[in-house]
């Protein structure tokens, strides 16, 4: 480029100078962008509390729920096992004779009673109470 | 018209307020004129320079301790925020891109002829890459030596030469009289 081109280039752009409009931010302006600047670093160094790992969060709500599921299982498999025991306790089967008779009448004369609760998990439990058979010498 | 880097005050190395106090009241007057004489609006250019600290902000552990590394690194952030802001701006300086020539524009010195002659190079200017931009803003406007140049966006100095000389051909095609370029 030929010395005069440049320097009538020169001239060009410093007439037209972008920054020479007059519109720079005024004091004002710097000092709240100024302002604005030192808080957000100062926010960005406070230190965050302290927070459980995310990713063990859904492990731990996983285990509960498996937990709590085995507990109610066996809850109710209990129950179940003593109603069973209860309605037929150990000793207390009888032959086909000695049921039909019981039948027929001579249950009868043995009144049975029964326990029936609720526990707080809302299985209802119901006992059954045989009284002792009576002893034929 | 050369501002020269203001020496920054000491701040105390244990307080990153203090030292991104002091960046900002050094640098950004330089940083503004800048993002102005890059973007062409001077909103734009007042986000920049707010966005550029903020980075400065976040990354201040790897802002050079240094004076003049440090007006170098807020040189580049601001060099390469303007490139990404190009991008955007893109659409709106197609449609501005009639070029004025600015002696061609009303000859007397008056605001309107002067307004005119800034479009037109704001124009111009925008029709660079944003690096060769900034080198010839550097240079040309602000006066900076090839030497800091280089050191401030850090190029080798044949590559700031190499920017500065198609900047030239190409802003006096499109801004002197009998300049041949044709959008």
């Amino acid at each position: 480029m030929k010395t005069d081109d440049l320097d009538r280039l020169r001239a060009a752009l410093r007439r037209g100078d972008p920054a020479a409009d007059g519109r720079e931010p005024d004091a004002g302006d710097l000092r709240l962008l100024r302002e604005r600047l030192l808080e957000s670093a100062a926010a960005r160094r406070r230190p965050a509390p302290p927070a459980r790992p995310r990713a063990l969060r859904p492990a731990f709500a996983a285990a509960a729920a498996t937990a709590a599921v085995l507990v109610l299982t066996l809850g109710l498999a209990v129950a179940l096992q003593l109603h069973r025991a209860v309605d037929r306790p150990p000793g207390s089967e009888r032959s086909g004779e000695e049921a039909a008779a019981g039948a027929l009448g001579a249950g009868a004369e043995t009144p049975r009673q029964q326990i029936q609760f609720t526990t707080p998990g809302g299985t209802r439990i119901v006992w059954v109470l045989y009284p002792e058979p009576p002893v034929h010498p | 018209m050369v501002q020269a880097i203001r020496p920054v005050e000491t701040p105390r190395a244990d307080d990153p307020s203090e030292r991104l106090g002091a960046l900002f009241d050094a640098h950004q007057a330089r940083l503004y004129r800048l993002a102005r004489r890059m973007l062409s609006d001077a909103e734009e250019a007042r986000d920049l320079v707010q966005e550029a600290f903020l980075r400065a902000a976040r990354h201040l552990g790897s802002v050079p301790a240094d004076e003049v590394g440090a007006a170098a690194w807020l040189t580049r952030v601001v060099v390469n925020l303007c490139r990404d802001r190009g991008r955007r701006l893109e659409v709106r300086r197609r449609a501005a891109a009639t070029v004025l020539r600015p002696a061609e524009a009303a000859p007397d010195s008056g605001p309107e002829s002067r307004a005119v002659a800034r479009r037109a190079v704001e124009t111009a200017l925008a029709t660079l890459p944003p690096r060769r931009r900034a080198v010839v803003v550097l240079h040309e406007l602000e006066e900076r030596p090839v030497a800091e140049i280089a050191r401030l966006l850090g190029l080798a100095r044949v590559t700031v030469r190499w920017h500065l000389a198609a900047g030239r051909k190409d802003l006096a095609a499109r801004l002197l009289p009998g300049g041949s370029h044709e959008d």
